[in-house]
Order: C-alpha cells, then sequence, then structure tokens
C-alpha cells in the first residue's frame, strides 16, 4: 500500500516537471502559429483551419471556442493582460463595439480584392468596417422566426406572416426564445422590432412574452428545440434555420413581413496579439472570395456583391427578394435600447 | 500564502508532515482562494465605485424565490436520489447478488456521461415530441411538461444515484461482521438485522452521500441550462449574469456571496450532524453477507428493474450516435456509422483526455488524503474544509474566470501560465478536489483516532503511523475516491470550456461543443466512446482495488 501511495507521489512530482514542458512556447522568432478564438459552427471552423495551414505551411491554426460569444469576450477580458489570442471571431457587431471599447481589440484596414468597408443594400449602406477598423463585417444573416412545420399541421396553428403575429394567443407555450439578457442574437430581434414599431414596441412583446414559456439560457439550443418539435417556433436566426431544412429536417424560417435585419458577423485583431502578421493574413483570407463562397455552402450570405449568381439562395439578392421590410442595424438606436431591454426583460423573466 | 503550522497529535508536528500540510495548502491557496477572492474584490469595486443604479424592483424576494427553488430541488433530488440507492447498495453488498460488478459497473453510466448530452436525452425520452411521452400517450398517460421542476429532478437524481451508490457501498464495506452476526445469534431477523443495526451503521455515509448530492444539485449548471425551463436556481443566475450580454453585473457578485455564505450554514449544520453519528470501529473484520435465496432473487429483480429504468436515457445516446436524425419518431429516420467514423479521428482529443486524467487524479487524491487527515487529526485545520469545499457549489467558469484572471500574466521560467495547460490542470483539480476529498473524509470519519495516538506513543513517527495504521483503513474509501475522481475529471466541462489552452480540446469539451452545435449524433457518438473509455478505466481500478483488499483480509 505503501508502494501505491508512493507511486502517485512519484506521478504527481513527474506530473508537475513536465507540465511546463506540455505548454506552447510564446517565444518565437518566426509566427508559427495563429491563435484564433471562435464561436463560428464546426464545420466552417474545421474548414477555416484546413485552408490557412494549407496556404500557409508550416503554420498551426488553433481554433478556441469557450462556448459562445460572450464566454469568448469573458476569457478575452481575463487575459487582458497577456492576451493568448491573436482573432477574435464571429458573433455580431455590436459585441465587437463593447470589445473595442474595452480595449481588447486593435485596427487593420483589411487589403482582401473585392472587400469594401461599406455594402450598398437597396440604397441604404450597410457598414461593414468599424470607422476607425477594428473589426470586420464578414457575413450576414437575417433575423426572423424559425417554425416547425409539422408541429404546426398537427396543432392545426396559422403560420405567423408579421414578427407580431407571435403574440396570437394560440401560440401560448409554444415560442422559444434565447435570453435577451444573455444573448446577443436574442437582442438583434428586438433590435428590428424596435425599428419596426418604435414607441409601441414593449406592448407587442408584452403579448409576445405570454406566449413564450422560458427565455432559454442557452442560446444555441433553441434551434434543437424546434427542430426536435419540442417547441413551435424560435425567435432567431435565418442561417442555422434554413441548414436545418437542407438537412431534412421539417423546418423553414419565415422573414416577417413587418421587418427583418440583418444580423452581422464580425471579426478583429486582439490588441496585443503574439502574431499579428498572421492575424493581418487571417483577416483577409476570411474577407477572402474562396472563404466567402465556402460560408455561402452553408447559407452564410457573404459580404462582396456578384459573388454569388442572383439565383444562388446564399446570395444578399436570392434573400432580400423574400423579404418585405429590409431593416438595417441602426446602432444610433442601441444607446436608448439597452437600458430599456435590459429593464423590461429582466422583468419578464423574474416574473415567470 | 498564510503559514499555518499544524499541531502535532501531541503537541508537536514534525517537519515532514508540515511540510506535506504546507504544500497541500499552498496549492489550495494559490488556485483557490486567491483567484477567487481575487475576483470577487476586483468585480466589486469596479461594479459598486461606478455611481450605481438601484437593483431591479423586488430583487429581495426574487433571491428569496430563487433561494427556495434551489434548496427544494436539492432536497428532492437527494431524497429521490438515496431513497433508490439505498436498497441498490445493500442488495449489492449484502446479498451475494449474481454479477453485482456488471449491475455496479452499469450504475456508474450515468456519472460518466456529460451532463450536456444526458439532460438532451431526457428530452429525447420525456420531452414534448419524446420516445416515452408516446409512448405513455398510447396507454392514456399524459406525461407533465419537463422543462422545470419535474425535469431537473429526473435529470440530476440520474445523475447522482451513482455517486450515493459508490459512497454507501463503501461504507457498506466498513461494517464489521461481527456486531451483525451478534444481531443475528440473538434472533434478530435480516430485515430487522438491516434496519436496526447496518443502517444505523451506515449513517456517515448516508449523510456524506446526501450531502454530495445535495451540493451537486446546489451546483449543476447542465440541467438548469438545457432543461430548467423556468424553474431559477443560484448557480444559473450566476452564470446567465455572469456570461452575459446585457446581464446586471451586481446579480453574480450578490448570489455568490449569498451562496458561499449558505453553504457554510450548511455546512457547520452537517458537521455537526456528522459529529452526532459518527460510528467508530476499533478494528476491522470481513464483512457480513447473507445466504437468502428469497432476497438473493427479488433482489436482482429489483436491481434490474431499476437499472433498466435508469439506463434508458443512455440507451436513447446510444441509439442517437447511430443516427442520422432522431425527431419526433420512435426510432431515427436512417443509421449511419459516420458519426463514429468523424469521432474516430479525434485521437487527439483522445490522448488529452488521457494526460488530464493522469495528471490530475493523482493530484486531487494525494490532496484528498492530506486534507482529510488533517482534518481529522488537527481540529484547528477544521474551518479550511468550508473552504476546500467551495468549489462543489461555485458555478465551475467563475473558478476557471478567477485561475485565468489571477494568472495571465504570470510567468515561469520564461513560459507564460496562461498559455500552458497548468492553469487547465489546476482549475480541473481545484474543481473536483471536493468530489474526492468527501468520500476520504467519510472513511476518515469511521477511524478511532486512538489507535494513531497510540502508534505514535509507542514512538512511530506520525507519517509511519498514518501508514501503517490509519492508510490499511482508509483504503477502501480511497479506491472509492479514486473511481469517483477519475470520472468527475473526465467530465468535468465548466471550468475547462473557459481555460482550455490552444491544443488542449478534450472528450467532454468536444461533446458539449457538438451539442451546442446541434450535432446531437455526433456528441452521442464521442459521449459513448468516453463512456467505454471511462468505463473500462472503473472496472480495472476496481479490480486492482479487489486484489489489493484480499492481501488485507
Amino acid at each position: 500500500m505503501k508502494g501505491m501511495l508512493r507511486k502517485l507521489a512519484v506521478l504527481l512530482v513527474v506530473a508537475a516537471l513536465f507540465a511546463p514542458a506540455l505548454s506552447r512556447g510564446t517565444l518565437q522568432a518566426q509566427e508559427k502559429e495563429l491563435v484564433v478564438y471562435s464561436t463560428i459552427f464546426a464545420e466552417y471552423a474545421d474548414k477555416m483551419k484546413a485552408e490557412f495551414e494549407k496556404l500557409n505551411p508550416g503554420v498551426k491554426v488553433y481554433i478556441i471556442n469557450p462556448g459562445g460569444t460572450e464566454a469568448m469576450i469573458k476569457k478575452l477580458e481575463a487575459e487582458k493582460g497577456n492576451p493568448q489570442a491573436d482573432i477574435m471571431h464571429s458573433g455580431d457587431s455590436s459585441n465587437y463595439l463593447y470589445a473595442k471599447k474595452q480595449g481588447l481589440l486593435q485596427p487593420y484596414a483589411p487589403t482582401a480584392p473585392g472587400f469594401k468597408p461599406t455594402l450598398d443594400i437597396g440604397g441604404k449602406q450597410l457598414a461593414l468596417s468599424d470607422k476607425d477598423n477594428y473589426y470586420h463585417v464578414f457575413n450576414m444573416m437575417f433575423t426572423g422566426i424559425m417554425v416547425n412545420e409539422d408541429l404546426v399541421k398537427e396543432k392545426k396553428l396559422p403560420l405567423p406572416k408579421n414578427f407580431k403575429d407571435l403574440a396570437n394567443p394560440a401560440y401560448k407555450g409554444l415560442v422559444m426564445s434565447a435570453n435577451p439578457l444573455k444573448s446577443s442574437t436574442a437582442v438583434t430581434n428586438i433590435m428590428a422590432t424596435y425599428q419596426m414599431y418604435g414607441d409601441k414596441v414593449w406592448d407587442i412583446w408584452d403579448a409576445i412574452n405570454k406566449n413564450i414559456p422560458y427565455y432559454s439560457n442557452s442560446s444555441s439550443s433553441i434551434y434543437t428545440l424546434v427542430e426536435k418539435g419540442e417547441f413551435a417556433f424560435t425567435i432567431g436566426l435565418s442561417r442555422p434555420a434554413l441548414v436545418s431544412r437542407k438537412n431534412g429536417n421539417p423546418v423553414n424560417f419565415i422573414f416577417p413581413e413587418d421587418g427583418a435585419m440583418i444580423s452581422d458577423n464580425a471579426m478583429g485583431i486582439v490588441a496585443g496579439a503574439k502574431h499579428p502578421n498572421l492575424a493581418k493574413k487571417f483577416i483577409d483570407f476570411i474577407l477572402s472570395d474562396q472563404m466567402q463562397l465556402f460560408g455561402a455552402e452553408y447559407l452564410y450570405i457573404p459580404v462582396k456583391k456578384g459573388l454569388l449568381p442572383a439565383s444562388n439562395p446564399a446570395s444578399l439578392e436570392y434573400t432580400s427578394a423574400q423579404i418585405k421590410t429590409l431593416l438595417l442595424p441602426d446602432p444610433s438606436l442601441e444607446e436608448k435600447a439597452r437600458p430599456e431591454i435590459q429593464a423590461k426583460f429582466g422583468e419578464y423573466i423574474r416574473l415567470k | 500564502m498564510t503559514k499555518i503550522m499544524p499541531r502535532r497529535l501531541n503537541g508537536k508536528t514534525s517537519a515532514d508532515v508540515a511540510l506535506i500540510y504546507g504544500i497541500a495548502i499552498a496549492f489550495v491557496t494559490l488556485f483557490l482562494i486567491y483567484p477567487i477572492v481575487n475576483l470577487l474584490v476586483s468585480s466589486a469595486l469596479a461594479v459598486f465605485s461606478s455611481a450605481s443604479k438601484p437593483l431591479p424592483e423586488h430583487f429581495l424576494g426574487y433571491m428569496l424565490k430563487v433561494t427556495w427553488n434551489t434548496f427544494y430541488l436539492a432536497f428532492l433530488t437527494t431524497v429521490s436520489s438515496l431513497v433508490i440507492a439505498l436498497p441498490l447498495a445493500i442488495l449489492i453488498t449484502k446479498f451475494k447478488i449474481r454479477s453485482s460488478n456488471i449491475w455496479l459497473g452499469l450504475l456508474t453510466i450515468p456519472l460518466i456521461t456529460p451532463a450536456f448530452i444526458s439532460s438532451f436525452s431526457v428530452i429525447i425520452l420525456l420531452g414534448r415530441t419524446g420516445v416515452l411521452t408516446k409512448a405513455l400517450k398510447l396507454l392514456g398517460i399524459q406525461f407533465p411538461p419537463i422543462y422545470g421542476l419535474i425535469g431537473l429532478v429526473i435529470t440530476q437524481t440520474l445523475h447522482t444515484i451513482p455517486y450515493s451508490l459508490l459512497v454507501l457501498i463503501a461504507g457498506l464495506k466498513t461494517i464489521p461482521r461481527h456486531i451483525e452476526e451478534a444481531a443475528q445469534s440473538m434472533g434478530a431477523g435480516i430485515a430487522k438485522t438491516i434496519f436496526t443495526i447496518v443502517i444505523p451503521s451506515l449513517y456517515p455515509h448516508i449523510l456524506m452521500a446526501s450531502i454530495m448530492v445535495f451540493l451537486t444539485s446546489i451546483g449543476d449548471i447542465g440541467g438548469p441550462l438545457i432543461i430548467g425551463g423556468n424553474y431559477k436556481v443560484i448557480s444559473m443566475e450566476i452564470y446567465s449574469n455572469f456570461i452575459s450580454y446585457l446581464g446586471d453585473e451586481r446579480i453574480p457578485l450578490i448570489f455568490s456571496a449569498w451562496l458561499i455564505l449558505l453553504s457554510i450554514i450548511l455546512m457547520i449544520g452537517v458537521n455537526k450532524l456528522m459529529q452526532l453519528t459518527n460510528v467508530k470501529t476499533k478494528f476491522r473484520i470481513g464483512i457480513m453477507e447473507y445466504n437468502n435465496k428469497k432476497a438473493r432473487v427479488s433482489g436482482t429483480l429489483f436491481i434490474a428493474v431499476v437499472s433498466i429504468l435508469l439506463l434508458l436515457p443512455y440507451g436513447a445516446i446510444i441509439i442517437q450516435s447511430f443516427a442520422v436524425r432522431w425527431n419526433n419518431t420512435w426510432l431515427p429516420a436512417a443509421f449511419t456509422l459516420a458519426n463514429y467514423q468523424k469521432v474516430a479521428g479525434e485521437t487527439a482529443t483522445m490522448l488529452k483526455t488521457l494526460i488530464l486524467l493522469g495528471t490530475v487524479t493523482p493530484i486531487i487524491v494525494l490532496l484528498g488524503i492530506i486534507f482529510g487527515q488533517m482534518y481529522k487529526t488537527r481540529p484547528g485545520m477544521r474551518w479550511l474544509s468550508y473552504i476546500t469545499l467551495l468549489p462543489f457549489i461555485l458555478p465551475g467558469v467563475v473558478i476557471g474566470v478567477s485561475i485565468l484572471q489571477g494568472y495571465s500574466t504570470v510567468k515561469i521560467f520564461g513560459l507564460s501560465l496562461s498559455g500552458s495547460v497548468i492553469l487547465m490542470i489546476a482549475a480541473i483539480a481545484i474543481r473536483r478536489l471536493p468530489v474526492v476529498l468527501k468520500p476520504i473524509e467519510a472513511g476518515f470519519a469511521k477511524i478511532d483516532i486512538g489507535q494513531e495516538e497510540a502508534a505514535v506513543s509507542l514512538g512511530a513517527r506520525e507519517l509511519k503511523a498514518f501508514m501503517t495504521v490509519i492508510f490499511p483503513q482508509i483504503r477502501i474509501s480511497v479506491y472509492s475516491a479514486i473511481v469517483i475522481g477519475m470520472i468527475k475529471v473526465v467530465t468535468e466541462l465548466a471550468s475547462s470550456l473557459i481555460i482550455y489552452p490552444p491544443g488542449w480540446r478534450n472528450m467532454s469539451l468536444y461533446v458539449a461543443y457538438y451539442v451546442s452545435e446541434g450535432f446531437i449524433s455526433q456528441a452521442s457518438a464521442m459521449a459513448v466512446i468516453m463512456i467505454i473509455l471511462v468505463g473500462i478505466g472503473t472496472v480495472v481500478s476496481n479490480y486492482l482495488a479487489s486484489k489489493e483488499n484480499k492481501k488485507y483480509v
């Protein structure tokens, strides 16, 4: 028995000695690795790693997903004194505005051919790059409603046309939403209703809230739950819903007639990145035609015009043809909306 | 680190013992006390110094409601977990049940399964469109919605039965046969002996199992996240306001402080109870087994039925792992091996899991033994047991962030700690220390300190006295601690998620990632491999333990 204890002790000592060796060296003459914090979905993450390594022989890309955009920011904040990441990748631009204010990002102006800092959408200008170049949008989706068509048929429910139709009392207990205090996706949807209804927005949410059984703290599980038929609808984004449909699930996405707003995916270089040159290359790589087209395979709308034919379901032209009222994010509204959303949804959730 | 010199049994502490205690205390100070205090103080300063707006209306009432919810859930889970585990444990240890090791192995599966996927498997079975829900509907029974208290009690009970079972079995093995023989020879029947002799002798372990289940329930995040619905508990309030977009930054601070306070009060109560129920054994003889055919047959039947019911969700995981899709149908629409092919390529993920397992488990088992001995022989140090228990209930993500923040700029030999796996090892070790410490403490609780004092007074050094007199008596508890420790190290998620450095994604992280990405089948395949790997580890440890045991009988 003594022997066993001694073995344990030896193991401990050996482990303690070897642990530093297991860590990565941080002093490199050449940039040989790139650390990307990203919450993008799995296949895209695998592809961007493989392709970037192929284009840059000898370079190893590490992709770390700490479990959601909010967790990613928390990790970056905790490591601020000694940043471990080179790139912060994916999540909508409001997260990046916050990260910029916290000093977590550094500017870079992309040189990818064909990328422009603004995108003309029906005469309106969507900013793709932060005005100081701290972050850049690399693809887009839309806000709206994912629906389980089987369950709707089974329950003989009407399909919602507008966002405000979610207030229909027939939908009681069948509408899912991520928790807006926790998830920026949910907030993007609320910001869309802000633009649609102005001062009346809370009357509509008071009614929709009655149909929502609970606000999910797991932002990603809302799509799976509708896919499984646990709930008929979820307030969410177009891409995950349409990919689920493409995979053969009985679901669809409704672009509400009263308004569907662009939800973007952004990225930026981490302030104090240890591999700044590779990081710059990576930004341009993600904005390259090749990666834009790859994203389109998973129904991410590219940010470069004319890359896809208008008949392609992932093209902006194709998608916007289905949208009656296309909304662009309005950062000037956010200042006013944030405390209201915090107070209102805080109350909804506490009283449930 | 504060220098605390433990008192020796008879007043002095020898240098070797002081050094060992010092290392253990240093570890906890460095990776638990300092980071948590640092995090709480720095965020409290940041949050409360700025001109703060008032807390939301009715916040106090809300806090009380959430607190009540947390404790009510923990109570229900504890009761249901123990009510199921106690008869199982007694049947397995005392009635020569055929292939009891196989049942025991199967019943450990819920412990090995990552919480994320367990919660999903409960949805597959009992959700609105679940397989069992549909089956019950055919029988005319409408199963209530699972999103809330019901779903939470079910998933947490499933998850904690193996805990209770392992702790109770370890306890049953320490009851010397002579007291039961005495009862029998005086004419008591088996049932009477069990209720009047066995169960009372088991109180320390029943209490220990209860407290472990209770605290596991309080600290659980996976269940509330996936299946909790509107049933709000403290751990979720901390998590969802800590890792948040628009959350109120004061809420996780207030709830964390509140939770620490509550758990200390709770632990004081439990320690008082422990003192009342302490049953000391002066020497050890083999355990009593009953040879009663009727009891054996009905016992086997009971174990089989309970096991099958408990394992249904895990059967669902296995089916899911071969599924292309599985929504709203009795069985998946189509089957495939593709999920396993994808997972089989993840050798690095499996290797990292094994490296972490091999590093963290010895650390926490050694720390567990050291703290167990310290709390037993140095009553003046028992206040520390409140601190070593904290990681049980504090959300893992808080522990992860605290360590990351505390050590992000620290370098050792020119190597940055935060880019290395050291912090990940430390975080998992701190988080899982209570899981091994508790069963080891239960083992110590049964030992009469007089034996060690006798050895010391006869001239043995304390270390030697411990090795020769004490360790042989706690080794069964140590083995069950190793098994539980290994499993809980492999399944640790919440702090790993926030702290894992590049290249260190392990199996548990892999499963969580693919579940949250909606690739439930791929995640299930990895979970199945994880269950098999850890299952083999458990069987091997059990085998080694029983071999080792025989040496002493």
